[in-house]
């Protein structure tokens, strides 16, 4: 489905076309924040990185976007028709670059899942003081654009 | 009674007086601590934060609150949290309360790049914190919470908080 819509009008706007399954240090990443909890003055809080725990696969993630090669609008547009949903409303997004996500020692797993630009950040550790410090700091390299709607 | 009636700005300049006698000395330092008492009730932002840590417990007792599949905020969390932030000295600089993901709430401290600190208590009562205490100086842990407040918290949020 993802290879049909990806050679369509929009799917070549939303760059899905010429996807690498590569990821490199220098790409962007978003992490659409959709709470109000998530922002805190001029930045992006803890609490809208800390990941939740995925039972089927056993471990923590946090779900984000890699956003190489898209300019602002592409990435705006990408979240309303992808990430947004009934009860879910993008209040703005959080901003970084996937080198500052791996020198933490996370991972970042590109699994196109649900949508081909999708990706997780994984490695959290079980111990919750470990997983707050890992997003104080992954937070204090982020930058925050609010949602231009 | 009486001077608690009274606004306190207004008692401010009778408590500083050029009388001799005792009964006068007396009451220009009952005076004083009437000002000072309400001074720092006036100061004292552990009930509004008491206020908000309730109004996170009604926003977020549904499960997905966060429409990322957070876990819900039970009842215990908020009287855990809220018995924590009645303990922390009002003299510390005022913090956030927040919900997380995992149904804990914490309170989060604000200085800006590099300097920003969190402790977050659930439902077990011990309270993990993380802290970002100036360029590469990071302390994280978790303290079981006993009715007291760690020092290494109240340490923390000190030396995040000092002007630079």
């Amino acid at each position: 489905m993802w290879l049909r819509f990806s050679l369509t009008r929009l799917g070549r706007f939303l760059g899905l076309d010429n996807l690498s399954v590569d990821v490199s240090g220098s790409d962007d990443f978003t992490r659409f924040l959709v709470h109000k909890g998530h922002l805190r003055r001029n930045g992006v809080h803890l609490s809208g990185l800390l990941p939740k725990y995925n039972e089927q696969k056993n471990r923590w993630e946090t779900s984000s976007h890699r956003t190489g090669g898209l300019r602002s609008e592409q990435i705006w547009l990408f979240g309303y028709l992808y990430v947004e949903s009934e009860g879910r409303h993008i209040r703005a997004r959080g901003i970084g670059v996937v080198s500052s996500v791996t020198d933490l020692g996370f991972g970042f797993e590109v699994n196109g899942k649900p949508y081909p630009r999708h990706a997780d950040i994984i490695g959290w550790h079980d111990e919750k003081h470990q997983r707050q410090m890992k997003a104080l700091e992954l937070a204090n390299r982020m930058q925050r654009e609010m949602d231009p709607r | 009674m009486i001077a608690q009636a009274i606004s306190w700005p207004f008692l401010s300049p009778l408590s500083h007086t050029n009388a001799t006698s005792a009964s006068a000395q007396d009451l220009a330092e009952l005076l004083r601590d009437v000002t000072e008492h309400q001074r720092r009730k006036a100061s004292d932002w552990r009930p509004d934060v008491r206020a908000r840590i309730e109004e996170i417990a009604v926003e977020c007792s549904v499960r997905d609150w966060d429409n990322y599949g957070a876990q819900r905020i039970s009842e215990v969390t908020k009287h855990n949290a809220q018995a924590f932030v009645d303990l922390l000295p009002p003299d510390l600089p005022e913090p956030q309360a927040a919900a997380d993901p995992d149904g804990e709430i914490s309170l989060y401290w604000d200085f800006g790049p590099d300097r920003m600190f969190t402790a977050s208590i659930g439902e077990s009562g011990a309270i993990s914190y993380a802290g970002i205490l100036g360029k590469g100086v990071k302390r994280h842990g978790q303290e079981p919470f006993r009715g007291d407040v760690a020092k290494i918290l109240v340490d923390s949020v000190r030396e995040v908080s000092r002007p630079r």
